[in-house]
């Protein structure tokens, strides 16, 4: 046993260093720190390098409006057609909603929640409807229910028929996985404008955006499903003699259940965050347009009466899918009870629904809910806040001044222009200076030494990034580094995406944009990232703080993006401090989850094995299951930064710079092209991180001889 | 202000005397006001996002029911609603005010899919705001060569901005002008822009907690001179010569050396309104409220707490005078 062990640890380590000091990486790097030093020497001098030259620039934006004009020309008959009808639907769907007694409507959900999972769910989700009704929240409630039962439906179907696609058809599958990087890239500001022109005003803009944004989890489900179907299963199909539409239907998409099942719970999760962003279009009234216009009139109060709401909904509809795919999962004896014994939610539920809408004529207060039982604490909640704030603002202005002051600011204009009498409290010399360069010089050195070679080379960055900041970086300089990585970490391919991408963003005349959103969401993630993989670590070697955590991760996976900003805002007010706390709080459950997932699943023999060699609990946590783990937490990296990139782009609500900035101005001058060019750099951002992080957990992986992840 | 308020009195006493004068006249009574409409279709008003235009919206409206007209109230983001107004989906919004989508309402208006439906009758004021307290410990204020001395400017200061001002801009998707002008009035200020008004209102409310000096882009009328002691910074007085004429002002050498114009506030209707309901459309054009009315019900509403509607209601009863003058007046022409 401890053979193996052994066989895997030191080939990891060996291999790399075998990597790295290949005669070509050496070279490359120092030609690569060489350049950084000569574009840091001639930047005043030649202000080219600082933002990209002028005379180079494309009219990107330009051209894609023309192609917008000339879509909207030949297609916006059709469209209105199909918006006409999809309002249609909407608006019956929110009129049955609307009208229907909601004394029924309550029972019904509690029917299903029994069935879902027992009396657990029936309580908090009562308590949940309760709530709802006695705000006087009701009527827009259900017209955000109506939404999000029209939105999700279309996504499934939209995402099973894609998901499909991409399995049985080779030639389709690159282009979809693209297509889907983008839908969940691209932020939704950015494609509200033309679904406005192409599907006119009213809700159904909304819907078709949220229909867009809420699709790839699905379909990348139903591959990754499909995938997964046991070859076995398909030979005996075949031999069965089935056709290609009966082998998927009674073999393929039933054996993928689960996953589908799980795309779905995520499909609706998806779109009911995203519902309340679609809101800034107007057109309906419900739960999303009452939280933005509380929170852009500064009724904090009002805000977060409204936007519990949207929390309850949420928590609702994800422990019921989950519930219900659970018992979809788990199979079921045909009984031969007599028909209603044999569906005993169902027969209850329509005797009990029926009930309840014959007494609601009887008693009209139970179809519609008198508005004198209505209670609506928003003075109280305002003036709970203001008093707050004014105990508290010492010790938060504190930590706002410590992020502000040590982290945010060197990371965006460096640390040699953060430091002066206002914000450190002195004039910095040549002494700091040198002291901060020892510091660093030390660092890389203890890095060297305990890690190896990459996190050295990660330190020296991340030192001359503290030390320069993202806005006076000279962007030969980054561009070079990050294609460097990328070259390292994935070769050539992922490199020349690099490029690929810093190319678009410096001729579409961005590049100023994308580094304050750079700079913002890289300190976020690194806050994120570090403190989440020390608590990931801790619930792995503790069971008790991983059963705190769960729900904690839980609850904040599940309320949709918006409605964080608000007691954010409350407490530490606008500005990128507010952003960043946004940002490191929603992407934070990857990291944890990741990481504690990647060091429990490390395998017992090569815990045993170091445990045989005399390891400590530390020695074995830092020198056998870390490394071991950290492929895992490298993709709970990746999609911290994937949720940090949505995140931001809804921080421009709270007057942060870059391009979600950008993104929200364009939507408001109606501006596609610019909006959807500052979006693409924020996809950009997102594809590149993702494509490196991937590249280096497969050369991990081949490393361990572990195999390659499937999967879109 | 007390200047403008006087105004807007004489205004008002204005607009009751023709009222009164149209009520006289004219043989209006109640029931020549309902009248058979000429369509059943509802008329779509715009629902912004704030309480001024939430007032001025709903008088019409409830004035357009009395008339005899099915009326909904759709809400509709600023900029989307235009969108609205020229496919028909929206009949018509009540406040669209220069300088923020002043280019949207003119595209609208060329498509000749819209039209313009008239001034909406208040007059708004923008530029830069403090807390009165400021005063004490930068005592040349009000005045904008103030912000000139050092040692005021770093009172506004914050970290990223240290040492110039900060100044909270309006959100960006407002379009304003501030960098402009404080390049042009040579002030070490830098505007930061507050993604969105509920933001700028949270950081005055804040510093006004803890007594903190801030400097805001703002507009009235709004609740918040009504709840807190405020100030405008002086600028130069706006004229048209400031902006072609880069001699004229402070700075000879740019243009924009001083504060904002007074801005128009107009109404934009769907194009096809006209022929649709003759009457309603006389009436939007007719329309006409002022400061005043949507100031004191914005104190009722944003202050005291009161229900939007309730407000409405109760001004309708109390003032049926001004409201049935509009009514006589589209009907007279």
């Amino acid at each position: 046993m401890a053979d193996v062990a052994n066989a895997n640890i030191p080939d990891v380590s060996s291999d790399l260093r075998d990597k790295l000091l290949g005669h070509k990486t050496v070279l490359i790097w120092a030609g690569l720190f060489a350049l950084i030093g000569l574009t840091l020497l001639i930047q005043h001098t030649a202000p080219d390098t600082l933002t990209a030259p002028e005379h180079a620039l494309l009219p990107v934006a330009d051209w894609l409006n023309q192609f917008l004009d000339w879509f909207a020309a030949l297609f916006q008959p059709v469209l209105r057609t199909i918006s006409a009808g999809l309002a249609f639907v909407l608006n019956q769907i929110n009129a049955i909603l609307a009208g229907t007694p909601w004394i029924v409507t309550v029972l019904a959900v509690l029917v299903i929640g029994h069935f879902a999972g027992g009396w657990r769910f029936v309580i908090p989700s009562a308590l949940a409807l309760l709530y709802i009704l006695v705000t006087g929240y009701w009527v827009p409630t259900m017209s955000t229910w109506a939404l999000v039962f029209v939105a999700t439906p279309l996504s499934i179907l939209l995402g099973l028929a894609l998901g499909i696609a991409a399995f049985k058809v080779r030639a389709l599958t690159h282009p979809i996985t693209v297509s889907l990087d983008l839908m969940q890239t691209v932020p939704m500001f950015a494609y509200l404008i033309p679904v406005l022109i192409l599907f006119g005003f009213g809700p159904v803009p909304g819907l078709v955006a949220t229909v867009i944004y809420a699709t790839p989890p699905m379909v990348r489900n139903v591959y990754c499903g499909l995938e997964k179907v046991p070859n076995s299963l398909v030979e005996s199909g075949q031999m069965a003699g089935c056709s290609p539409l009966q082998m998927m239907w009674s073999i393929e998409l039933p054996s993928a259940l689960p996953s589908i099942m799980l795309g779905i719970n995520q499909t609706i999760m998806m779109a009911l965050s995203m519902v309340v962003i679609a809101a800034v279009i107007g057109g309906f009234n419900d739960i999303g347009w009452l939280v933005l216009s509380e929170m852009r009139k500064a009724e904090f109060g009002n805000c977060v009466l409204a936007g519990l709401v949207v929390v309850f909904t949420a928590v609702i509809m994800d422990r019921f899918s989950a519930g219900i795919a659970k018992r979809v999962r788990t199979p079921h004896h045909a009984s031969e009870a007599p028909l209603p014994l044999r569906y005993p939610h169902l027969s209850i539920g329509i005797a009990l629904l029926v009930g309840a809408y014959l007494l609601s004529l009887a008693v009209p207060a139970l179809g519609d809910y008198p508005k004198s039982l209505t209670f609506h604490p928003a003075e109280y909640l305002d003036d709970a806040v203001a008093w707050f704030t004014s105990q508290t603002y010492a010790y938060t202005d504190a930590i706002k001044a410590f992020f502000l002051y040590g982290l945010l600011l060197p990371l965006k204009i460096g640390l040699k222009e953060t430091v002066n009498p206002f914000t450190w409290g002195f004039e910095p010399g040549p002494l700091f200076f040198a002291g901060y360069f020892a510091l660093v010089a030390a660092a890389v050195a203890a890095a060297r030494y305990f890690a190896g070679w990459q996190l050295a080379l990660g330190v020296t960055l991340l030192g001359l990034y503290y030390f320069f900041g993202a806005t006076e970086l000279p962007w030969p300089a980054f561009v070079a580094t990050i294609a460097v990585i990328g070259w390292q970490t994935g070769g050539w391919r992922v490199a020349s995406i690099v490029l690929g991408a810093c190319a678009f963003v410096l001729v579409t005349g961005i590049w100023g944009a994308t580094m304050l959103s750079f700079y913002l969401a890289s300190g976020a993630v690194l806050v994120a990232f570090l403190l989440g993989t020390a608590l990931g670590v801790w619930a792995a070697i503790n069971d008790r703080v991983s059963a705190v955590l769960r729900p904690i991760n839980d609850t904040i996976q599940t309320i949709p993006l918006f409605v964080f900003l608000i007691p954010i805002i409350m407490v530490f007010l606008v500005g990128d401090f507010s952003g960043m706390l946004a940002i490191a709080i929603y992407a934070i459950v990857p990291a944890i989850r990741y990481t504690e997932h990647g060091i429990r699943n490390v395998s017992p023999t090569a815990r045993e094995a170091a445990a045989a060699l005399g390891c400590s609990r530390m020695q074995q946590l830092l020198q056998v299951e870390l490394p071991l783990a950290l492929p895992d937490i490298m993709l709970g990296f990746n999609q911290t930064v994937l949720l940090g990139l949505a995140m931001l782009s809804i921080t421009a609500l709270i007057g942060t710079t870059g391009l979600e900035q950008l993104v929200y101005e364009a939507l408001a001058q109606a501006d596609f092209g610019k909006g959807m060019v500052a979006g693409l750099g924020l996809a950009l951002i997102a594809i590149v991180t993702d494509r490196i992080t991937r590249g280096w957990v497969d050369s991990q992986r081949r490393a361990m001889g572990m195999a390659r992840r499937n999967g879109l | 202000m007390p200047i403008l308020k006087r105004l807007n009195m004489l205004l008002l006493t204005g607009v009751l005397l023709v009222g009164a004068a149209a009520a006289g006249t004219s043989t209006g009574t109640a029931a020549e006001i309902k009248q058979e409409p000429e369509s059943k279709d509802t008329i779509k008003l715009a629902m912004n996002e704030w309480t001024g235009q939430h007032i001025t919206t709903k008088i019409a409206g409830e004035v357009l029911k009395k008339m005899g007209y099915n009326v909904e109230y759709v809400t509709a983001g600023y900029i989307p609603q235009v969108q609205g107004i020229m496919d028909g989906d929206i009949t018509a919004t009540l406040e669209v005010w220069e300088h923020t989508i002043e280019g949207n309402y003119d595209k609208a208006v060329d498509s000749k899919k819209a039209v313009g439906l008239g001034d909406t009758g208040i007059t708004t004021k923008e530029g830069w705001i403090y807390p009165s307290y400021v005063k004490e410990q930068c005592p040349e204020l009000p005045d904008w060569k103030a912000l000139k001395n050092p040692d005021c400017a770093k009172l506004f200061a914050t970290a990223d901005t240290y040492p110039k001002a900060r100044l909270i801009d309006y959100p960006t998707d407002w379009a304003p002008d501030n960098v402009e002008r404080i390049k042009a009035l040579g002030l070490d200020i830098v505007a930061k822009p507050s993604g969105s008004e509920g933001s700028s209102v949270a950081e005055l409310k804040s510093a006004i907690t803890r007594k903190k000096p801030v400097l805001i882009m703002f507009y009235s009328p709004h609740w918040i001179f009504a709840k807190y002691d405020i100030d405008w910074v002086e600028l130069p007085k706006s004229e048209p010569a400031c902006y072609d004429d880069p001699k004229w002002g402070p700075n000879p050498d740019a243009t924009h050396d001083c504060g904002w114009p007074q801005g128009w506030v107009r109404k934009l209707g769907w194009a096809g309104t006209e022929k649709k309901w003759p009457r309603a459309y006389r009436f939007l054009e007719a329309y006409k409220i002022d400061n005043k009315l949507q100031e004191d019900l914005l104190l009722k509403i944003d202050f005291e707490g009161e229900d939007l509607d309730k407000a409405v209601a109760e001004w309708m009863d109390a003032n049926p005078d001004v409201w049935k003058a509009w009514v006589a007046k589209a009907d007279a022409s």
